[in-house]
């Protein structure tokens, strides 16, 4: 009786001291530096550049062996910026990135070292392809791709890479429309299970589209290079 | 006589089939302990939104602190500012931004445990529009730690304020050429349509009621379940000394003193708070009441004053929240 209870106290117990790996990124609201740059072919946008949007909202989470990342970044910036598009006080929206967008990843490996896998992602995303100067007058496009992600350990350091591709549509004004990412979130445990982490991204979009008040088909290529900070809890 | 009986059996077991109560739910205790928390909590609210009868509504973001320093203080601080607040323009001086901050200190008279049986969800379904959940009837014992305290604090908040919820007999613009009310003797409202900008300071008091809930089971043949809980209710009374309604300025350049003849001073609230008490996550707070601020105008002069209901509000902030074990902690009678 005694060796059944200590057996199955062990297993209780062996169920709780379970390697937790990974990290969860909060950037709830979290902050990032960086900049956007959109050239055109159509003479009347041209090709212009301007600051990331500083205030942004996404959980990036890799636990065990799921990856999860939810982003509302450009909805939450748009959202930073009511009272100064009110007062039409803003030069140019720099909403870039996802209005509502997540992936969705398992990976594989055993141990708290090392893990690496595949991910989906889907979502609606948008990108100020018309210079527009109110966030919220921004359109809409359906973001869908892969993507792999790795994750490694290296004691108080943990480090994400994440690649991928994605197609873009909206069938009121896309008709082409890719591109690829590239992230590393470098994560540093500070005090309790709790720490910083800094992820630089960078973007790169093609589009094929119908400017909103110009009908000539063009084509643009936008460029993004942002530095992301925020709180992260380790497990 | 073979058929009948037959169906009346077939009835029968169909009928226990759909209608089986009985329960054998056999459970291990894993954690319930109360007192084994994180007794300080930060929260940055990425959103809060508050919609009040002074503007219409504010959204923006803010900050939230809590902390239970040993068995008999309780403090708390709660900042929030307006990225979007109806009313506001940042180049229109007449206005004022959403602003709202408040520190709180309490003082814990009540800090106790008792079993009581709290629920727990086994699963949950939902199918179209019907959701099945499966509990452990009756529920599981668990040790509910429940602390009370009396608490004040100061507040101290700025708002923009809509014009056409004030009453004329009561609004005088004193300044320029000459003073005049709201609206005038053809009954033309002056500076119709627009907004101006409050200010209040304000001390609250009132009670505050914690419950704290940790308990983790082990189900047969269902896993881990939990009931965790650490949520706040608290009730409060206000005194606002300080109730002004900005000077407003016209485009020509004349500043006119805006006087509201009636104030009422004292206001109320209520609120709650959620959270979890170890793990990080995501917490809430949800607050309405009736600030200071204008008193509606009395109508029949035999009546008395009517609750304004312009200043009545409700707020939802909500946010991710670090907890921290923070000395000193009360960890309970031995």
């Amino acid at each position: 009786m005694r060796i059944l209870f200590t057996a199955v106290s062990l297993l209780i117990s062996s169920l709780f001291l379970k390697a937790q790996v990974g990290i969860n990124c909060q950037y709830f609201p979290g902050l990032q530096v960086g900049f956007v740059r959109v050239k055109t072919d159509n003479a009347k946008l041209g090709e212009y550049k301007y600051g990331a949007g500083l205030p942004i909202l996404m959980i990036d989470r890799i636990k065990d062996h799921w990856y999860l990342n939810t982003d509302l970044s450009a909805l939450y910036y748009g959202a930073t910026q009511t009272n100064k598009a009110n007062d039409n006080q803003i030069k140019i929206s720099k909403a870039e990135g996802a209005f509502f967008s997540g992936r969705l990843g398992y990976l594989f490996g055993k141990g708290d070292q090392f893990r690496m896998g595949p991910n989906i992602n889907v979502g609606s995303s948008t990108s100020n392809l018309d210079s527009l100067k109110k966030t919220f007058d921004q359109r809409a496009y359906t973001n869908l791709g892969l993507g792999v992600v790795a994750y490694k350990k290296f004691g108080k350091l943990r480090l994400v890479g994440k690649v991928g591709y994605e197609r873009y549509s909206a069938k009121s004004y896309i008709t082409k429309g890719s591109g690829t990412y590239l992230e590393a979130t470098i994560a540093y445990s500070i005090f309790q299970k709790y720490g910083l982490s800094i992820m630089p991204s960078f973007y790169s979009k093609k589009f094929e589209y119908t400017p909103k008040n110009d009908a000539t088909v063009t084509n643009a290529k936008v460029k993004s290079f942002v530095i992301r900070f925020g709180l992260t809890k380790f497990f | 006589m073979k058929k009948t009986r037959y169906k009346i059996t077939l009835a029968l077991a169909a009928f226990l089939a759909t209608n089986i109560n009985a329960q054998s739910v056999t459970w291990k205790v894993i954690e319930d302990d109360p007192y084994d928390i994180k007794n300080f909590s930060l929260a940055i609210d990425p959103l809060f939104s508050e919609f009040s009868g002074m503007n219409g509504y504010s959204f923006g973001w803010g900050a939230r602190a809590e902390y239970m320093m040993g068995k008999r203080i309780q403090a708390g601080f709660d900042i929030r500012t307006g990225f979007g607040t109806k009313g506001y323009l940042i180049s229109n001086d007449n206005t004022r931004n959403y602003f709202y901050t408040e520190g709180s200190l309490g003082f814990i008279f009540y800090n106790k445990d008792k079993k009581k049986n709290v629920p727990i969800i086994l699963s949950q379904t939902t199918s179209g529009n019907t959701r099945t959940t499966v509990s452990i009837r009756g529920g599981v014992p668990a040790t509910v730690r429940r602390v009370t305290s009396l608490r004040g604090g100061v507040y101290q908040m700025t708002n923009s304020l809509s014009y056409k919820f004030l009453a004329d007999s009561l609004t005088t613009f004193k300044g320029g050429a000459s003073d005049f009310k709201l609206k005038d003797s053809a009954s033309n409202v002056n500076f119709s349509g627009q907004y101006g900008g409050f200010a209040s300071t304000a001390i609250f008091g009132g009670i505050n009621f914690r419950k704290i809930v940790q308990l983790l089971i082990d189900v047969d043949g269902w896993g881990y379940r939990q009931n965790k809980r650490y949520t706040d209710f608290y009730i409060d009374g206000i005194f606002a000394p300080v109730v002004l309604i900005k000077d407003f300025k016209t485009p020509d350049g004349t500043t006119y003193d805006v006087k509201y003849d009636k104030i009422s001073y004292f206001g109320w609230r209520m609120g709650w708070v959620w959270r979890k008490p170890k793990e990080q996550g995501f917490s809430a707070k949800f607050e309405f009441g009736n600030r200071p601020g204008p008193k509606a105008p009395v109508k029949d002069p035999k009546a008395t004053v009517p609750v304004n209901f312009n200043n009545y509000y409700a707020t939802l902030t909500f946010g991710l929240y670090i907890p921290l074990k923070i000395k000193p902690v009360y960890k309970g009678e031995d």
